[in-house]
């Protein structure tokens, strides 16, 4: 299981044979391995443009724009915004499913999102790694293929159960509108058992957004850092789907 | 007492209201519960055959507005129909017997009309120091409560109170006042939140009991669906100026002369379950939102504990100091973006010296 | 008495329904106004969030003209002006004989009761004022002395006595007393405090009121009897027969462009103090306000005022003075005419702790 080798300090080591990821796994010896399979980039550049429609449309919701002037039947700003709102809801729901999906067919990296290997010691040690290289306390950082250890645990969080939490409480918010028969209350409805109240509802829907804002943040600021500082493709990864090693 | 034996129709009949008349309330009211013309006959039947249901109707603690609210409800014909439907044994708030009198008639109902009364509750019990602050008869509440839940056919919670727990139980409770169905676990209990509930939402719900003998289906909650499955936001008649967006910023202003949306203003219409923006209020001639002032939440769970009622988003109050989730949110993010800025400054410092240092080392 | 059964019984109706139907008809009014009663929403520190525009104007005058037919067919049986022209005990007299309507059923009702011997009060009474217009005030402020004349009244000599309440002893001034609850003190007997006003308990309410404004027909009842069930009663019909018609003028006297908010009505940090007529009587409220949040609060509510325990002189209040000497027959605790008394007060006790 143990693959992850600190490179040496004075020799130069075969770079790509003993770049892992977290779950250990080799890359076999080629300088440029394919990670990111179509669908993966695909639902990711949705989604991403998803969550960014919603944030700005969903920040206007809670905050709405100055009053517009002349008759209410000539104007539909509200309206266009909630609309833009539920319509990149149902978009982001669909392509996380896909993305759900994906990682049952696709390749081993399209799952890495959606766990971590709380019982693998080994994890948490690179975990650690990545901490103490982030902190700057190590001066090498290690090679990984898909996520290394603190991004998936961070993706796991960060991406996966944070939307997953605002499409479960979005659809929930948008179930009121659509009525207590609609198969939106009925899949969803369980939410108002936890907060009977549906301001509470918003409230933790807000909160979330938040939480997503700041996970965007670190995201791309780890994706650009990682792309310059750790001798790996990250940013054309996503692209391209193929993850360089540049030693 | 005894009265209870008889029934509706022969009541009204002794009062001198035609058959025609009964006839014409039986259709109202099962268009008021929105059933279709064959539940005018079955509703009919039912009260020329079946005796009044017996009715207790208890306070704990509470302001008497769900009472107040009742005996006001508009359609007269409504009033007085249910006023003789039902047979209003005991309410020590408008009842004339008083004191040991009074408290008689508690255990002769309960002795006589054994699971078949309906007890109807306003207000609610405090729990801590046994009860003791509300003291009803020389008996804390709740006991008087549980008592006649013992033998009850089904609980009505009127109000918010009962529903939910209202403002005595808003943070910290120092009384630890209790909704009814957190007390009473083994009885069908049915919520009629509100404070007050609207008058014809509670006459409907106490036709509908007297007349098939059973709850009204009744929503997640316990609400019944008939009144309380639409949000105020739903069916606002401000609701073009939402989608408009056009909003009151201020009291007085230009805006709410011209009736625009309350939104900003704090309205609760979007996340509160009533029958307000249709059946509306005292004879149905208006309702808060028509009034200009937002609606502030009052049949939803704990409303007096979720900031402001004139704030849009709701105050947390978990983080120690009170913030909307906007406030708290942009805290976090500039400390992060802060911290990633930090982060990248001693990045590209430390690259810098790596590389040089690598410079040194190569040459 | 004949009749008296079937417009009496407090329900089923006919009778209650009949005067729930008026009493519904003065809710819808408030309802346009206010959007929602009880518990209404629209009233803002400074004024109300609704502008009432001409159609509502047009529906409001229809509600209180239909309120007005109310009392006038039901209630009176008479032109509200003519029942507000009556001003001494003897044309009331004269008024009743042969009239039909709840208001002239009382009046034999009372005589055939005698309660106009019953509760009998000779105390001070006082009314903080009310509806207030750019005229004054419809009702106004003052004090009806124990020498029978109206005084102003000295605001400031209003203080509250725990001796007998199972109420902590704090301040006598509510702009600093607090309400805690004692309920081992010995020589306690009531949740109410004892309200006093120059160290004099008080009877308020709509007796009070009209007595204070010197309606002719109720000082003249008051002079002769003193106050008493029958003349509270009375009080408080002859009290609505005045309002019905102020609410008729003010509805006409709506300027409908003006500003119906006045937002400059801010709560800078202070003590502030609220007093007005509610419908049992004088409701007074004291606030402190700090860093813009309420910091203190204290009531004393109409109720407390006539329903208040002996003070520390062993004085009692106004429905303990009235009670004393009351002949309650074989019947003890249960006589019918301790409710007759303790109802002519129209008391709130649904708490009373105040
Ligand atoms: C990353 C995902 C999302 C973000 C950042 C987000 C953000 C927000 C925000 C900030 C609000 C305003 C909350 C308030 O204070 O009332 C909101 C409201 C709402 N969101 Fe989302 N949302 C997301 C996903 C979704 C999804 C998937 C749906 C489902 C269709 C959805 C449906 C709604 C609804 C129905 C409302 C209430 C709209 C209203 O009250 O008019 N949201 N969202
Ligand atoms: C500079 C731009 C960005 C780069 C280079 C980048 C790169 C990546 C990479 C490499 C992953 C790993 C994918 C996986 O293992 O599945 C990822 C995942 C993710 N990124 Fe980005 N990202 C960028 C911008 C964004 C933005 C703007 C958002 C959202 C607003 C976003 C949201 C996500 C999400 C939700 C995931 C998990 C999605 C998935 O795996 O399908 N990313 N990103
Ligand atoms: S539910 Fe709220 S409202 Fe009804 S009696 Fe209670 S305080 Fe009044
Ligand atoms: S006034 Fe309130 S309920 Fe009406 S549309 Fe605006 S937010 Fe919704």
């Amino acid at each position: 299981m143990m693959d992850a080798v600190a490179p040496a300090s004075d020799a130069r080591p075969d770079l790509a044979a003993i770049a892992a990821d977290a779950s250990g796994e080799r890359a076999v010896g080629r300088p440029s391995v394919y990670v990111y399979e179509a669908p993966v980039r695909i639902c990711h550049w949705v989604n991403a443009f998803s969550i960014i429609v919603l944030m700005v449309t969903g920040y206007l919701i809670g905050t709405p724009l100055p009053t517009v002037a002349g008759e209410a039947s000539d104007n539909f700003v509200m309206g266009y915004i909630r609309f833009a709102h539920f319509a990149a809801g149902q978009v982001l729901a669909v392509f996380f499913l896909t993305r759900i999906l994906w990682a049952f067919v696709g390749n081993h990296h399209s799952r890495q999102i959606f766990y971590i290997p709380f019982h693998r010691k080994q994890f948490w040690k690179e975990v650690l790694h990545e901490i103490r290289w982030y902190a700057f306390l190590e001066r090498e950082p290690k090679m990984h293929v898909g996520h290394n250890p603190l991004a998936q645990t961070a993706m796991f969080t960060g991406f996966t159960l944070f939307v997953a939490f605002m499409i479960v409480t979005g659809f929930a918010l948008y179930s009121e509108g659509q009525g207590i028969d609609s198969w939106q209350h009925k899949l969803f409805g369980w939410v108002f058992a936890i907060w009977p109240n549906s301001q509470d509802v918003h409230t933790w829907h807000h909160l979330g957004m938040w939480a997503l804002v700041v996970f965007v943040m670190v995201h791309i600021y780890t994706a650009i850092r990682e792309d310059i500082m750790s001798r790996q493709s990250i940013i054309s990864s996503m692209i391209s789907g193929e993850r360089q090693f540049r030693d | 007492m005894g009265a209870a034996t008889e029934t509706f129709y022969s009541v009204i009949r002794r009062q001198g209201i035609t058959r025609r008349c009964f006839h014409k309330f039986c259709s109202l009211t099962a268009t008021s519960l929105g059933l279709g013309p064959l539940a005018a006959s079955r509703i009919a039947n039912a009260l020329e055959t079946k005796p009044r249901v017996p009715v207790i109707w208890m306070h704990g603690l509470e302001c008497t507005c769900c009472s107040e609210s009742f005996i006001r409800s508009a359609h007269p014909l409504v009033k007085d129909a249910v006023l003789s439907m039902i047979s209003l044994d005991y309410d020590d708030t408008i009842m004339a017997a008083a004191g040991h009198q009074a408290e008689a008639i508690l255990e002769e109902t309960r002795a006589k009309h054994k699971g078949q009364y309906i007890l109807a509750v306003e207000g609610n019990p405090p729990l801590n120091e046994g009860g003791m602050f509300c003291i009803d008869g020389g008996k804390p509440f709740v006991e008087k409560l549980k008592m006649m839940a013992e033998d009850a056919m089904a609980i009505i919670a009127w109000g918010a109170c009962a529903s939910w727990g209202c403002v005595q139980a808003a943070k910290p409770n120092p009384t630890q006042a209790t909704p009814i169905d957190k007390v009473i676990t083994n009885k069908p209990i049915i919520k009629v939140p509100g404070c007050p509930p609207i008058a014809e939402v509670m006459t409907g719900v106490v036709t509908f009991i007297t007349t098939f003998g059973k709850l009204p289906e009744l929503d997640r909650q316990g609400r019944p669906k008939m009144f309380y499955s639409q949000r105020i936001h739903d069916k606002c008649y401000r609701r073009p100026h939402f989608d408009a967006g056009q909003f009151v910023e201020e009291w007085d202003d230009e805006a709410a002369r011209k009736g625009y949306c309350l939104y900003k203003m704090g309205c609760k219409g979007p996340t509160t379950y009533n029958a307000c923006s249709t059946v509306r209020w005292n004879g149905g001639v208006s309702f808060p939102i028509q009034s200009g002032h937002g609606c502030i939440g009052c049949s939803e769970d704990g409303f007096w504990d979720k900031g402001s009622f004139y704030d849009r988003l709701t105050n947390i109050k978990q983080f120690g100091i009170e913030k909307n989730a906007d406030q708290i949110g942009m805290v976090a993010a500039g400390a992060v973006g802060a911290a990633v800025a930090v982060h990248a400054a001693v990045t590209a410092v430390k690259r810098l010296a790596t590389k040089r240092e690598d410079a040194d080392h190569n040459s | 008495m004949a009749g008296t059964r079937r417009r009496a019984s407090a329900l089923p109706p006919p009778a209650a329904a009949r005067c729930l139907a008026g009493a519904g008809a003065a809710a819808r009014d408030h309802g346009i106004i206010a959007g929602k009663w009880p518990h209404s929403l629209a009233f803002q520190p400074g004024g109300t969030t609704r502008a009432i525009d001409l159609g509502e104007r047009i529906r409001l005058l229809s509600i209180t003209t239909a309120f007005r037919g109310f009392l006038e067919r039901i209630v009176f049986a008479d032109s509200l002006e003519n029942v507000l022209a009556i001003a001494t005990a003897d044309e009331l007299d004269g008024w009743r004989d042969g009239r039909g309507g709840d208001f002239a059923h009382f009046l034999r009702l009372a005589d055939s009761l005698a309660l106009t011997g019953l509760g009998r009060g000779t105390g001070p009474m006082m009314s903080y004022g009310a509806y207030h217009g750019v005229d004054g005030e419809l009702f106004p402020r003052g004090l009806f002395s124990q020498r029978a004349i109206v005084e102003p009244l000295p605001l400031t000599q209003i203080t509250e006595d725990v001796s007998h309440a199972w109420m902590r002893d704090s301040f006598a001034d509510p702009a600093h007393s607090s309400t805690v609850p004692d309920p081992d003190k010995p020589a306690a007997y009531s949740w109410c405090k004892a309200p006093r006003l120059s160290g004099q308990p008080i009877e308020v309410g709509a007796i009070a009121r009209q007595t204070v404004a010197g309606q002719a027909l109720i000082t003249d009842l008051v002079a002769r009897d003193g106050t008493n069930v029958r003349s509270r009663v009375i009080a408080r019909l002859i009290e609505t027969a005045r309002i019905a018609l102020a609410m008729e003028q003010w509805t006409r006297a709506l300027r409908l462009s003006e500003p119906f908010c006045d937002k400059s009505r801010e709560l800078p940090d202070g003590s502030y103090v609220g007093l007005v007529e509610a419908a049992r009587g004088s409701l007074g409220h004291w606030m402190a306000v700090r860093d813009g949040k309420i910091e203190r609060y204290q009531i004393i509510a109409p109720t407390t005022w006539n329903f208040s325990p002996r003070d520390s002189f062993d004085v009692g209040g106004p429905l303990e003075q009235a009670l004393v000497g009351t002949d309650v027959g074989d019947a003890g605790p249960r006589a019918v005419a301790i409710q007759h008394i303790v109802r002519s007060f129209d008391p709130c006790m649904a708490c009373t702790a105040h």
